[in-house]
């Protein structure tokens, strides 16, 4: 039979649980024991690498041609010069192209892998050509400025 | 007791700060993108009064003229978007195609059709 006076205790006991665990939670940690503690000071030096930006250059275009008043493809080639693999997340409008061409902003999420070859990504329907294109610009090869954005993986 | 101890556990995981934050970076560059080109629709042919020619690329509109002679009237007898029509007999057959502002154009060799 236990007594009152160990009730007691083991009610304690276990509020000092429930309280630890809670602390413990607030916290967002763990909590690492040691028998032996010591400290002291010093400087630890690390040094964190530089994302470098993508390779990017165009690419053959063999769907998609684009015709006055309609759209098209457009191909860009990237490469990842980094050590760590990465997502391409975007491809986005930089400046004018001729022919009156337009280019709409894509995000193909593209996995590129550390230190990559140059990739080839299509994007469909990306650009469109106005109405109005010269007649000279039939068969024309068309250069479209873009940012190409990317992210590591 | 031990459901107290899961419960701070799950609450450790769900406070804890993500760990991870991508590096990102972005570099100027030119995409590619290549314009069709409108190709010869001729030869034009006919097979009893169907005249057929050759798509030349594109969401063409053809403009179709046909003549006794080699007076063409001011405008077409037919509009369309397919690439064949009908003739009202032996004729000649001028063909215009427009794609936006791109145009071409063929005429038959000479009177064809029935």
């Amino acid at each position: 039979m236990i007594s009152f006076k160990e009730l007691v205790r083991r009610r304690y006991v276990r509020r000092g649980v429930i309280v630890f665990a809670v602390m413990t939670a607030a916290l967002g940690s763990g909590v690492a024991y040691a028998a032996w503690t010591s400290s002291g000071t010093g400087t630890a030096t690390t040094k964190a690498g530089t994302a470098q930006a993508p390779v990017v250059s165009g690419g053959a275009v063999t769907t998609g041609l684009l015709y006055p008043g309609g759209t098209g493809d457009a191909v860009v080639t990237v490469s990842n010069p980094n050590p760590y693999p990465v997502i391409v997340t975007s491809v986005a409008p930089n400046g004018a192209a001729l022919c009156s061409v337009t280019f709409t902003q894509r995000s193909p999420g593209t996995a590129l892998a550390a230190n990559s070859a140059p990739v080839l990504i299509t994007l469909t329907g990306a650009v469109a050509m106005g109405a109005n294109a010269a007649n000279t610009c039939q068969g024309a090869s068309i250069d479209i400025p873009v940012l190409v954005t990317i992210a590591s993986a | 007791m031990r459901a107290v101890l899961a419960g701070a556990a799950v609450l450790c995981l769900v406070a804890a700060p993500a760990a991870h934050a991508a590096w990102q970076t972005s570099s100027p560059g030119a995409a590619k993108a290549k314009a069709g080109q409108l190709v010869a629709l001729t030869p034009i042919t006919c097979t009893g009064t169907n005249v057929q020619w050759t798509a030349v690329g594109g969401p063409a509109t053809y403009s179709v003229y046909f003549a006794n002679g080699n007076n063409y009237p001011a405008t077409p007898d037919v509009v369309t978007g397919n690439t064949s029509a009908t003739a009202p007999g032996k004729v000649n057959v001028l063909i215009k195609a427009a794609v936006g502002t791109w145009s071409t154009q063929g005429e038959s060799a000479g009177k064809i059709c029935n």
